[in-house]
């Protein structure tokens, strides 16, 4: 019996196909709007995360000491390993630079969870300012959100500014607890902290209703009637109406309250869900502040989306052939079934030959893999094997290539 | 559907008497025989081990559940706590024979390779971790106050209610390290897809007699 180390795993197909073609359409849509492709070393220098990331994050770093005597450890997060890589390979008038990427990250798991490794793609977009970069980034997430078939998956967006504004007017003591227990996820909490440290009018109904502001676009009016007329709500505000007016703004929800557990963020944040997925399938922000601990100057947006949540919840946990064909080469001989399997292949369409010389057989490992077609590479028909049904095989390529 | 996991065993009951007085439909509940997933009136209910409800509302097959403060603890997981319903009040300390005591009251090297009893491991690491002391953890998984006199260990870290089962075997309170009452939990994703339903349950928490909540702050029903 092999096995691989606890808390790793190896995919194989259905799922490691579905993953990669995730990983494919992610690249592709940003790429097609120019961003970078980035393809960083799993194993990184320690020092580029110590001081830049929280420590609850920092304890979960996988620490080595490569054969060259260095302080490495496996890369923990993407967007530190990018920012890095953008900070030290480009001259500020080169800015704006977008790039994007998928790779693995590895983290000692929080309970329940139990794996390491988690296979991210996420995109980064560094030097323009405004808006705007949010909204192109949201936008493009959303679109591969879209071709991926998650047309339900919806953003949730924040705003850490508004919380650290309310904050401001406080004790510091209590503002680092308060904004401690939103980050542990800890309401009860909250409210019990704000309580018991009698907070004076107006600022204790301000702090109370912000975690309630949760919900559609109404959440926006909601919170500008009830917290104070100077609190930040304007990016939130552009942003929405950018989203909306690209026929995205019913996938729009909002927690004024959201933080992100990732310390870096700085203003506009987002978290990301879909009805098929029970856990959060990624999510991402603005992170000026990190850009500073690079020396760099400016504004930047980026997301991550773990790659296998993405695929499980694009393909509702299932996965099928449906538009690859099993081509039995019956009597053929290997150079005569390739030929005529080229017309498949030449078309885009997945074909796996079946050597068996048995039609039987060859059928019956075709609907053991799930394959939707099935065809005698020496005749001239295509069977579906769901619907049971038999078509012509010029009339099946030319639908086929139409879809 | 609210999907709502309920610990199986002494709480259920007064998790019944709690949905009852939040205005939830409970009478299959308090009938349900060896059901484990009981639908009402729009409400599922899932039953399971106190233990496994946090996992049950990190992976999103429950969107709320009602855990204990020292479960939620052990087994961790993203969650969003978003109310104490102060029931099943309790303490997490460390207990154990009164000649330890002062080996506890001394300098924290004395504590190093301490054996320690206990069904928390997880919260006996981080907490005497935090503290640079490594001990020796054995986990048991009930009747925890008798390995101090079987020689198992050197004390416990348990709950403890009125204390009599630590006198009966001859233990004593050395260190206070949590208080524990039910808590309600909630999924990030619940608590953005399904924020109104679950606010509504927080209004009404703060608004019953006695009050099981701390929540000053849910100020509207709804908006």
């Amino acid at each position: 019996m092999t096995r691989i180390p606890k808390g790793c795993r190896n995919y194989g197909d259905p799922l490691a196909s579905i993953m990669e073609r995730s990983r494919g359409i992610f690249l592709d849509t940003f790429t097609s709007w120019g961003y970078g492709v980035f393809s960083p070393s799993s194993v990184q220098l320690l020092s580029i995360y110590w001081d830049r990331l929280p420590s609850t994050v920092r304890d979960r770093i996988i620490a080595l000491t490569t054969p060259f005597g260095e302080q490495g450890c496996l890369c923990p997060d993407l967007t530190l390993s990018a920012v890095s890589h953008l900070s030290a390979h480009y001259a500020p008038e080169e800015r704006p630079l977008r790039i994007c990427y998928a790779g693995p990250v590895f983290r000692v798991p929080n309970p329940p969870e139990t794996d390491i490794v988690h296979y991210q793609a996420g995109a980064e977009l560094l030097g323009w300012e405004g808006h705007g970069a949010d909204v192109e980034i949201l936008c493009l997430m959303l679109d591969t959100l879209d071709r991926l078939g998650l047309q339900d998956a919806f953003v949730v967006l924040g705003d850490i500014n508004i919380l650290e504004h309310l904050l401001r007017k406080v004790d510091p003591s209590l503002s680092a607890t308060l904004s401690d227990a939103l980050l542990k996820g800890a309401l009860s909490d909250y409210f019990s902290v704000l309580e018991s440290h009698r907070v004076p009018e107006p600022h204790l109904s301000h702090l109370s209703v912000l975690p309630t502001l949760k919900g559609d676009t109404r959440i926006l009016e909601e919170a500008a009637r009830k917290l104070p007329g100077d609190t930040p709500l304007r990016d939130l505000q552009e942003i929405t109406k950018a989203l909306s007016s690209l026929g995205y703004g019913k996938r729009i929800r909002f927690d004024l309250s959201l933080v992100r557990r990732l310390g870096y963020y700085s203003g506009p944040v987002f978290e990301v869900y879909s009805p098929r997925s029970g856990k959060e399938l990624g999510g991402g922000g603005r992170y000026d502040r990190l850009l500073n601990l690079y020396g760099i100057v400016g504004q930047a947006v980026g997301f991550g989306l773990d790659l296998e949540l993405l695929a499980t919840s694009a393909s509702g946990g299932q996965a099928s052939s449906s538009e690859a064909i099993m081509a039995w080469t019956g009597k053929l001989n290997p150079s005569e079934a390739l030929a005529v399997s080229r017309s498949f292949n030449r078309r885009g369409l997945p074909v796996e030959l079946s050597w068996t010389p048995s039609r039987k057989s060859s059928i019956a490992l075709a609907r053991r893999r799930r394959y939707r077609w099935w065809t005698d590479l020496s005749g001239k028909t295509v069977y579906d094997l769901v619907e049971h049904t038999s078509l012509e095989k010029d009339t099946w390529l030319e639908a086929q290539e139409k879809c | 559907m609210l999907t709502i996991a309920l610990p199986t065993g002494r709480m259920l009951d007064r998790c019944c008497l709690i949905l009852k007085d939040l205005g939830l439909p409970s009478e299959k509940l308090e009938q349900r025989g060896r059901s484990l997933v009981i639908e009402e009136e729009g409400t599922r209910y899932l039953l399971a081990k106190p233990m496994d409800l946090p996992a049950y509302v990190h992976y999103g097959a429950a969107d709320m559940a009602f855990a204990g403060s020292d479960v939620i603890r052990e087994r961790g997981g993203s969650l969003v706590e978003i109310a104490d319903t102060g029931e099943g009040r309790c303490r997490l300390v460390v207990a154990g024979p009164a000649e330890l005591a002062e080996r506890f009251m001394g300098h924290e090297s004395g504590l190093m390779g301490l054996r320690i009893a206990t069904k928390y491991p997880g919260i006996t690491n981080a907490y005497f971790g935090s503290r640079g002391i490594q001990p020796e953890i054995v986990t048991l998984h009930g009747s925890i106050e008798i390995a101090p006199l079987l020689g198992l260990s050197d004390c416990i870290l348990d709950i403890v209610q009125t204390g009599s089962t630590l006198k009966a075997n001859r233990l004593s309170v050395l260190e206070d390290v949590a208080s524990v009452s039910l808590r309600i939990v909630a999924s990030r994703k619940s608590i953005q897809t399904k924020w109104d339903q679950l606010n509504r349950i927080l209004f009404r928490l703060r608004h019953m007699k006695g009050g099981y909540s701390h929540g000053h702050a849910l100020p509207t029903e709804n908006r």
